[in-house]
């Protein structure tokens, strides 16, 4: 009885949050607040600025002339609101820091790769993954350079690393993956991503600008619409981000697949 | 049934919500609460996407190179709208944190199930007192 009356509630909570949502403008009228705005092509900054949708509409028109950028999700994340991907970026480094601070288990030497949850006595899946591994890396290494000329980027690109490194260490047995990408190599590489930020962020303080004046750096030719390296600064953060947030996916998987009951562990 | 169909983003985002938040209240496994948890979290991210979208709007500046379908059509109807970015933005910034999350709360499930020997809150409160 009082389960059914607590799916009644739900169930009218369902229909009410229903008729409230119906109320708001289609998705994807051009007539709603939150559209970013026509685009004409020689409109001075003044007269965006009066418009109520303003800050949309500077960084769409700003991407490529501020930040050498096309795509401007990528512009906004890195240079516009440069702090808030700064600060993400050791939110995910600690939230590795406190995973693996509880994670205090120990595999044991004597279980060898017989034992493995994996498939490695499929010989198919072996051989299919062997050749599907060095493909999902060379995506990964694909987003992450592309990131800041298309969608896509550092995190994207990170987790796809990291995807393929699991997968290598999940059909293979942990100690394989430990010896394709060792968890030494990936303790140095975890802090890469709020590192990598801060040193680029550093130069614009070098160079007599403020902290994460990121426009400053124009050793190559900056903001040509649609090459690669149309913006060094913000590559570099892409690469900082994209390994290490892979390394950071690796090394959590690490932790859980190394974790044992601490009365077993000797 | 046409506000249904035009507003249908929503009506899905809200439907997922109800969902999660059904399995947060009602599943007494503490694995399957984080599930629900990620699952609410989803909605959340396609409300925001759609409330920053155009129809057939661009979604980079450069639409030559672009890979998405989308840009190519904007171009070609010459339509020169784009997608708000600050939605997409944001919701960038939550899926990370979404991922932190499930991270840290993952390794305090695998902790509790060492310790209790199961992962059902009736019992884990049980046993405390």
């Amino acid at each position: 009885m009082r389960k059914i009356l607590m799916f009644l509630m739900f169930f009218i909570f369902l229909l009410l949050t229903i008729v409230v949502v119906l109320q708001l403008p289609p998705v994807g009228d051009p007539h709603v607040p939150s559209y970013a705005g026509y685009l004409p092509p020689d409109v001075p900054v003044e007269e965006i600025t009066k418009q109520s949708n303003a800050v949309g509409l500077y960084y769409n028109r700003g991407a490529i002339k501020n930040c050498g950028s096309p795509s401007a999700i990528t512009a906004m994340i890195l240079d516009y609101r440069g702090y808030d991907t700064l600060y993400e970026t050791t939110v995910i480094f600690l939230a590795m820091i406190a995973a693996l601070s509880v994670l205090v288990g120990k595999r044991k030497k004597e279980e060898d790769t017989e034992t493995w949850i994996g498939v490695t006595r499929y010989t198919i899946v072996g051989t299919v993954i062997k050749k599907i591994v060095p493909f999902m890396v060379m995506y990964g290494l694909y987003v992450i350079f592309h990131g800041e000329v298309s969608p896509g980027g550092g995190f994207q690109g990170g987790v796809i690393l990291g995807a393929s490194f699991v997968l290598y260490a999940l059909i293979f047995s942990y100690e394989e993956g430990e010896k394709k990408m060792p968890s030494d190599t990936l303790r140095i590489v975890n802090a890469l991503g709020p590192f990598m930020y801060a040193l680029v962020g550093l130069i614009g303080i070098v160079t007599g600008y403020t902290f994460l004046a990121n426009k400053v750096i124009k050793t190559i030719p900056h903001g040509i619409e649609g090459t690669l390296f149309s913006s060094l600064p913000l590559l570099l953060i892409e690469l900082g981000i994209g390994f290490g947030v892979g390394s950071i996916i690796t090394h959590i998987f690490y932790g859980y697949v190394t974790e044992r009951p601490l009365d077993t562990q000797k | 049934m046409k506000t249904i169909l035009s507003n249908i983003d929503y009506v899905v985002s809200v439907i997922l919500f109800t969902i999660g938040l059904y399995g947060l209240v009602f599943k007494h496994n503490v694995f399957k609460k984080l599930l629900a948890l990620n699952i609410l979290e989803t909605s959340v991210y396609l409300s925001y996407i759609a409330l920053g979208d155009v129809r057939l709007g661009k979604i980079t500046t450069s639409w030559a190179k672009s890979p998405y379908l989308k840009d190519a059509i904007a171009a070609w109807t010459g339509k020169e709208i784009m997608v708000n970015p600050i939605p997409t933005g944001l919701i960038l910034t939550a899926i990370v944190v979404c991922v932190c999350i499930t991270a840290f709360s993952l390794s305090l499930v695998v902790k509790l199930y060492q310790y209790f020997g199961t992962l059902d809150t009736r019992k884990i409160t049980a046993l405390k007192g």
